[in-house]
């Protein structure tokens, strides 16, 4: 028998095991599939719906063109019309809206006397990393349009043929973050999700193939405590990690205004959700192989869908609930205001509450069907 | 069956009231089996693999639930008390369970934790368990680096570390040597001087013989039940004898003074009967006469000694059969 005998004979017997086992050979290779497919479908065009404000400080026909131009165009959804520039810069940095546009007083006369005028574009730089960039560049071909159909508008009011020139003055609230800045949020995430969610996953299948279950569930230990025991020392290791992640992230240089209890706080309720994932990925795993094919793919598709690589705004709006499954999303929806803005956790508290509302449905679930298993 | 011998229902530790295990895939593990382990015995299950020991022991420990039946310990439904139940036994499973990554000492103080004894009754009970179980001089070693026949002897502490009065052994000697077998079954004896109930399990049928009763499992049913003698008597009806004659037997063989000819193998200038008679004692004068009278001489006549082993091959071939 010659040595490719021999090799061939390993993976022949690797082939048979993985095909025998269904779950495993569909984890495999329809999950990757899966989530590629879904990626491709939910992320297949531009940004939609992007939440914006406007000031409308002129209600003449220039500023009309700008406001119809941009209630028409699919990618940004008005939903504040505000009354001033302050007010509006107020709700990006609130993370009200993405952007607002400043449409200011005395537009249409600035066209009409000069051929020149001036928008002042207000845009949240520190939530997601490659959405200020499109939606800037989407604006400005905005801009352009409405140039040209202004221009057509004073030659027909004014018999001026002028090529009207607006200026787009960008105000970035956030500033401009370097990189580290804008991937310490998605490490510190990525970091207190996926430890403690891996080792809830494995801990039950885990116990189980060390043959150490039978003997614990021989004692007079209720089956949910056995549950919380085990689970309760992974919680602490998330959270001891969320804050070990941000110490060195700021010693590499990254930007951190905000407070650390409220780190702390976001990161216990992303750590109750792992724990709640983890463990439904435990009841649904036979063994610890396919418990750690669950909790990769979780993260991946955390990194695709929670909202922070690439923006939920960029979805279909008919799979952007997946988004709503990643409890990544409401945490960075909570640390990006913390980490880059400085701001008080109270501003994001509804997807705190989010968070513990996610945390404790999944937990409560996962807990029904982890002890009946064990039953 | 525990109604017989007169014993009322206080007297057993353990009761399974026609006990069913059928599974979802329709397999029926344990069918209908009525058992009655008395207080301060050592009971053995014996049978062959699959016979349905294990789920018998596991639906007695509330690992699983039956699908018909009742199952009391020490008086208490298992079904509907589990966590009661659970207090008085001491269970050493079939295959490793405790943690190698702890040491000794580490996973008997976790078990002492588990079963609510303070930190001062638990010390007291490992040093106690450790010493009963010769293990002491291992306290600190990671459970992981023990041997074989030490990994057992700290399951054993752990079954014992909340004193049970009951102890369930599934097949606790299972891969060791035969000197620290016997070193158990010493052990067992001791416990059950105690005054523990031991339920065990084993496929080694030497080791039944030290067990104050058995039952024999085969396809989920109880197929005999008793003492080890009773067991290998009852098997088959009477005593085994073996005569050895000089040359042919002839047509005497038909009207021998015995219950039934088991087996004739002829050799090159004799032949070999074994039979069955009712009592050997008894039985071995008449036949050697009823020979003698017909001039045909006898070279061997013995005894031949039914080993459990014997018993059981022999019932579960019954068993099969049938």
């Amino acid at each position: 028998m010659t040595w490719t005998d021999r090799l061939l004979a390993i993976v022949n017997k690797e082939i048979k095991q993985l095909v025998r086992d269904k779950k495993t050979l569909a984890l495999v290779i329809l999950l990757p599939l899966f989530l590629t497919l879904l990626f491709g479908i939910s992320y297949a065009r531009e940004p939609v719906n992007v939440p914006a404000g406007i000031v409308v400080g002129d209600s003449r026909y220039a500023a009309k063109v700008v406001l119809n131009r941009l209630l028409s165009d699919r990618t940004f959804n008005i939903k504040y019309f505000l009354s001033d520039l302050k007010t509006a810069k107020f709700y990006v940095e609130k993370s009200k809206i993405m952007l607002a546009v400043v449409i200011p007083e005395g537009f249409t006369e600035m066209v009409e006397e000069t051929h020149k005028a001036y928008i002042v574009t207000i845009i949240d730089t520190a939530r997601r990393i490659s959405l200020p960039e499109i939606l800037m560049a989407k604006f400005e071909k905005i801009v352009l349009d409405c140039e040209d159909e202004i221009s057509k508008e004073l030659y027909m009011r004014k018999r001026v043929v002028a090529k009207v020139n607006i200026e787009n003055v960008v105000d970035l609230v956030g500033g401009e973050p370097s990189m580290v800045d804008l991937v310490a949020p998605v490490v510190l995430g990525i970091m207190t999700q996926q430890v403690p969610l891996t080792l809830a996953s494995i801990s039950i299948v885990r116990e189980r193939e060390r043959g150490t279950l039978e003997k614990l569930l021989t004692t007079p230990i209720g089956r949910i405590d056995l549950i919380i025991g085990k689970l309760i020392p992974f919680l602490f290791v998330g959270v001891a990690i969320s804050l070990g992640s941000l110490f060195l992230l700021i010693m590499i240089g990254a930007t951190f205004k905000g407070s650390y209890i409220d780190i702390v706080i976001v990161s216990f309720a992303l750590g109750l959700a792992s724990l709640g994932v983890g463990l439904f990925f435990s009841v649904l795993s036979t063994n610890q192989l396919q418990a750690m094919q669950f909790s990769t793919f979780f993260l991946i598709a955390s990194f695709l869908f929670s909202g922070f690589v690439f923006a939920p705004e960029a979805m279909r709006p008919e799979l952007r609930p997946i988004v709503y499954t990643m409890p990544l999303y409401y945490y960075f929806e909570c640390t990006s205001n913390i980490i880059l803005k400085g701001l008080s956790l109270s501003v994001s508290i509804c997807y705190l509450i989010y968070l513990f509302v996610y945390a404790f449905i999944i937990l409560a679930f996962s807990f029904k069907f982890m002890s009946r298993k064990l039953e | 069956m525990y109604e017989a011998g007169g014993l009322g229902l206080a007297d057993y530790s353990i009761r399974t009231v026609n006990l069913w295990k059928i599974y979802p895939n329709g397999i029926q593990a344990v069918r209908g089996i009525n058992l009655g382990i008395r207080r301060n015995e050592i009971f053995g299950l014996l049978g062959p693999n699959g016979a349905g020991k294990t789920t018998t022991l596991r639906m007695i420990m509330g690992l699983l639930l039956p699908t018909r039946g009742k199952i009391y310990v020490q008086d208490h439904d298992v079904v509907r008390n589990p966590a009661i139940v659970r207090r008085y036994i001491g269970y050493v499973p079939q295959f490793f369970s405790l943690y190698s990554d702890l040491t000794v000492f580490e996973n008997l103080k976790f078990y002492a934790s588990l079963y609510g004894l303070s930190s001062s009754v638990a010390l007291e009970r490992i040093r106690f368990v450790m010493d009963v179980v010769g293990i002491r001089r291992y306290k600190d070693v990671l459970a992981g680096n023990l041997s074989g026949g030490y990994k057992r002897r700290l399951e054993l502490a752990v079954a014992l570390i909340h004193d049970p009065p009951i102890l369930i052994l599934d097949e606790p000697t299972a891969g060791v040597d035969p000197p620290i077998r016997r070193a158990f079954w010493e052990m067992f004896r001791d416990l059950k001087r105690e005054g523990k109930t031991i339920l065990v399990t084993t496929h080694y049928m030497d080791e039944a013989e030290n067990c104050d009763r058995l039952a024999l499992i085969s396809y989920g049913k109880i197929i005999a039940e008793g003492r080890p003698r009773e067991i290998k008597r009852m098997t088959y009806g009477g005593d085994i004898v073996r005569i050895r004659i000089r040359g042919s037997p002839g047509n005497v063989i038909g009207s021998l003074p015995v219950k039934e000819v088991l087996d004739v193998r002829r050799g090159d200038d004799y032949t070999e009967i074994r039979a069955l008679v009712d009592d050997f004692s008894i039985r071995l004068p008449d036949i050697l006469e009823y020979l003698n009278n017909r001039n045909i001489d006898v070279l061997l006549a013995e005894q031949v000694q039914v080993t459990l082993e014997d018993a059981f091959i022999e019932l579960v071939r019954r068993a099969e059969g049938s």
